[in-house]
């Protein structure tokens, strides 16, 4: 195998990293787990807002000293990178990032749209100093239009992006909670994008601005419900774990504090191995199963009877039975689940890396396996500031008097302000 | 105009959503995406829903939203013809995308490994529901068992209830979105060094990828996540709005909903620890009657300008299809469904300068199975007529 001549794919690639919370990172991540040389650039005075709000996620709920860099929250999306902390808001720090900006090849954003404008950072002054750089921008809603400036989490937008009220329990309010899925989604794209705008380039020897919508991203993926409604073809109403489709389909109580295990049936013949998996294969004959039609519409019953069913089981056992039998059914899993499960374990999803702040601890690793190239760094997420000297003196060539300088008048630092301390971000 | 993957041909087999995900935001970015159907055609041809709610293969709105910027070939790869005649598609395409039963098209003879002898440089992106190898690999799977197996489920619904699914299929969806950019990474690769390879990607493992919370409060702490008591959406005159308030947007929301007379409010300084659903809490009833003077829009759009506060608006389909937003950044497609009438379609949720996204509708099954063959394939005339009355096309 040649495998160990094979550069990684975006080797060479450096990539400058503004983003904050998680859309912008997790795209940072996802280029460096392909071999980019991402920088992800804070400030002392605006830290990405996981270092300090971490909601207490740190090793044994101790915060340490530094608890900056012993967020989880923080440690988790950043693996891979290295980290410098500038002071962006002032022109000493832009200097910086323009010199940057020079020797790299793609940025990425995910502030509000006012603020890489503010600081004279848009992509037509980015390309004059680098005509060949790709910026790439998570908006909430994009730059144009009349929402643009809106702010917004990942909640907000499954609710404005229309999938918050397609879910909830049936026939109740539209649900609410939020699982903050745009996020990952968006960071996804993003970082596919940047790789389709490389290409792009090399083509065309130019650079580009790529600007994204979440709201759009979280629309997209209910396309079939968008074009449907023009159908006339369905109301909007909330089947909590039921299916158009599929009867039946649900999420069962099993043996054990809130413990449950899914399943779902899509035709007679996976109807007749449930049956069959629940040790009721006279149910087979009952009229009232027969098609899909009809377990739609005794679906309560068929619930009671898989109810009865699951309560004696534990959830993962009541999994494996079912699927002996070919049935379609998962288990609930919670995060204790996904570190101790099989088929995670098998494949060798998580990532271990020694944090020099928070210690060694398993992430989830790359989203997709390479044969040859295997994502990921192996390599921990930056305390802020790890690498200004790098940045500084590697990369700008600057002296040790001139990274003196920036030192003592606070364009650059290892530690966040107090004011950033105190959570005001 | 040039475009990001100009000359680069993908094919697309099996069935489902995932890999018509991936090939369709492919295809958008220029790729020329050929998709091999079978002779029943895609299953998401038959999932609907269809207009007027009768089933038509032509018709399903999944089918035609995932398939847009297309060409559709019918090839039965149950026969060594039309098995023969994929290689000869592959071998002119750099990238093949599959989604289906782990090993499918190995065991018809088509595996990467195979593949690839004579094509180093292929870049095949298979996407299963648990990869390709592992004790879960050939489970049976559907949405919502995979978002159960993949803890997205556990974390959503109210916790004195059963955890509940979120509607339609992100799992796959996100799938397909994962699928996309790594496959974007494999044919840099491809292109850069002339060796292509398998990318393997697993829904389950997606969906692991996006949580991340949960995940690290458990490998740092040790808690397990629950799912919440659920909180209430806030009813406005017609429908429902909702703030993701932060500590620091918390004194602007006190000013929305209490007038910009209100007292201040004694709470702590430190805005990391100040209780926020406390102080919230308090202000329920003002935030009631606030909310009932406007619509959702208004209470929206008010909150947003006036406030600068995360707020939303639950928006039914309807809004999301009216949305001024959407007009503004010209998201919608608007193409012409076979009854004649214009349809708008999801576009790509990302623009890039220089460059003018093309859509085109979804092929008809089969519509350029001739025309492929002729582009892709040594075979003649008289050849593809004889396949076809063999039933392979």
């Amino acid at each position: 195998m040649t495998t160990n001549q094979l550069p990684m794919p975006l080797e060479g690639i450096r990539v400058l990293d503004l983003g904050m919370f998680w859309a912008g990172p997790f795209a940072g991540k996802l280029l460096a787990d392909a071999g980019a040389e991402v920088i992800k650039i804070e400030s002392p005075s605006h830290p990405d807002n996981l270092r300090i709000l971490a909601r207490g996620v740190y090793p044994d709920g101790e915060a340490g000293e530094r608890p900056w860099n012993r967020s989880g929250m923080i440690n988790e999306r950043n693996r891979g990178k290295r980290g410098a902390a500038i002071e962006l808001g002032t022109e000493a720090g832009r200097a910086i990032f323009r010199e940057l900006v020079a020797i790299s090849d793609v940025v990425i954003q995910n502030f509000s749209t006012r603020v890489m404008a503010n600081w004279g950072l848009d992509y037509p002054q980015l390309r004059e100093i680098n005509s060949g750089i790709i910026l790439c921008s998570i908006y909430s809603q994009g730059s144009q239009g009349p929402e643009s400036g809106f702010v917004s989490f990942g909640g907000t937008l499954e609710q404005i992006g229309g999938i918050t009220n397609l879910t909830g329990y049936q026939n109740e309010l539209p649900g609410g909670f939020t699982i903050q899925l745009p996020d990952p989604l968006g960071g996804t794209i993003a970082a596919g994008m940047v790789v389709a705008a490389l290409r792009q380039r090399r083509i065309t020897g130019e650079g580009s601005l790529i600007d994204l919508s979440q709201r759009e991203n979280v629309t997209t993926l209910l396309g079939d419900e968008v074009v449907g409604h023009q159908f006339g073809a369905r109301p909007a109403e909330r089947l909590g774990n039921r299916d158009q489709l599929m009867a039946p389909q649900g999420c069962y109580p099993c043996d054990g504090e809130d413990a449950w295990v899914t399943l779902a049936v899509a035709n007679d013949e996976e109807w007749s191995h449930l049956c069959e998996a629940i040790g009721q294969p006279g149910l087979r004959e009952d009229e009232r199963f027969a098609t899909v039609l009809l377990r739609h519409e005794h679906h309560d019953a068929i619930d009671q009877i898989l109810t009865d069913w699951s309560r004696t089981r534990d959830k993962h056992q009541a999994m494996q039975e079912l699927q002996a039998h070919g049935v379609r059914a998962g288990a609930v899993q919670d995060s204790r689940d996904l570190y101790a499960d099989s088929q995670l374990r098998a494949r060798g999803f998580w990532e271990r890396v020694e944090d020099p702040d928070a210690g060694s601890h398993e992430y989830p690793g790359a989203p997709a396996r390479f044969a040859r190239t295997p994502l990921g760094t192996g390599r921990a997420t930056p305390t802020l500031g790890q690498d200004n000297d790098y940045v500084l003196r590697d990369l700008l060539g600057k002296s040790e008097v001139e990274v003196a300088k920036l030192l003592a008048d606070n364009i650059v630092g290892e530690d966040p302000t107090e004011a950033a301390q105190l959570g005001h971000l | 105009m040039t475009r990001p993957l100009d000359g680069v041909t993908v094919i697309e087999a099996g069935e489902g959503i995932p890999a018509a995900y991936c090939c369709w935001m492919l295809g958008v970015l220029g790729a020329d995406v050929i998709k091999v159907e079978a002779p029943a055609g895609d299953v998401t041809r038959r999932l609907g829903p269809f207009p007027h709610d009768v089933p038509d293969r032509e018709q399903s709105a999944l089918y035609l939203h995932l398939n847009r910027n297309k060409r559709s070939i019918v090839l039965d790869l149950e026969s060594a013809t039309g098995q023969e005649l994929f290689r000869e598609l592959v071998a002119g395409a750099a990238v093949l995308v599959e989604h289906g039963d782990p090993g499918w098209l190995k065991a018809r003879g088509l595996g990467h490994e195979s593949l690839a002898q004579s094509h180093p440089e292929l870049v095949s992106t298979t996407i299963t529901p648990f990869g390709q190898e592992g004790p879960y690999r050939d489970f049976a799977a559907s949405e919502i068992t995979l978002m159960a197996l993949g803890g997205l489920m556990n974390i959503a619904g109210e916790i004195e209830r059963e955890p509940l699914k979120l509607a339609g299929s992100p799992a796959h969806y996100s799938a397909g979105l994962f699928a996309f950019t790594s496959t974007l990474m494999a044919l840099t690769l491809a292109e850069a060094s002339g060796v292509g390879q398998l990318v393997d990607v697993s829904v389950l493992e997606g969906l692991t990828c996006s949580h991340f919370q949960d995940l690290v409060e458990f490998e740092y702490t040790g808690d397990v996540r629950r799912r919440g008591t659920g909180k209430m959406p806030i009813p406005t005159q017609d429908g429902f709005i909702s703030f993701a308030v932060q500590a620091h947007h918390f004194p602007n929301f006190r000013r929305l909903i209490l007038g910009a007379d209100a007292a201040p409010d004694e709470a702590s300084e430190d805005l990391i620890n100040r209780d926020r659903q406390r102080l919230e809490g308090e202000m329920d009833n003002q935030i009631l009657e606030w909310a009932l003077q406007r619509t959702k829009y208004e209470a929206y759009f008010e909150g947003q300008t006036e406030a600068h506060i995360p707020a939303a608006f639950i928006a039914e389909m309807q809004d999301v299809l009216d949305s001024p937003q959407y007009e503004a950044r010209g998201y919608f497609v608007e193409l012409d469904h076979p009854d004649g009438e214009s349809i708008k379609f999801p576009g790509l949720p990302a623009q890039m300068s220089g460059v003018e996204w093309e859509h085109r509708r979804a092929p008809r099954l089969g519509e350029h199975t001739i025309q492929i063959l002729n582009e892709l394939t040594d075979l003649t005339a008289d050849e593809i007529a004889e396949v076809r009355a063999a039933g392979v096309i």
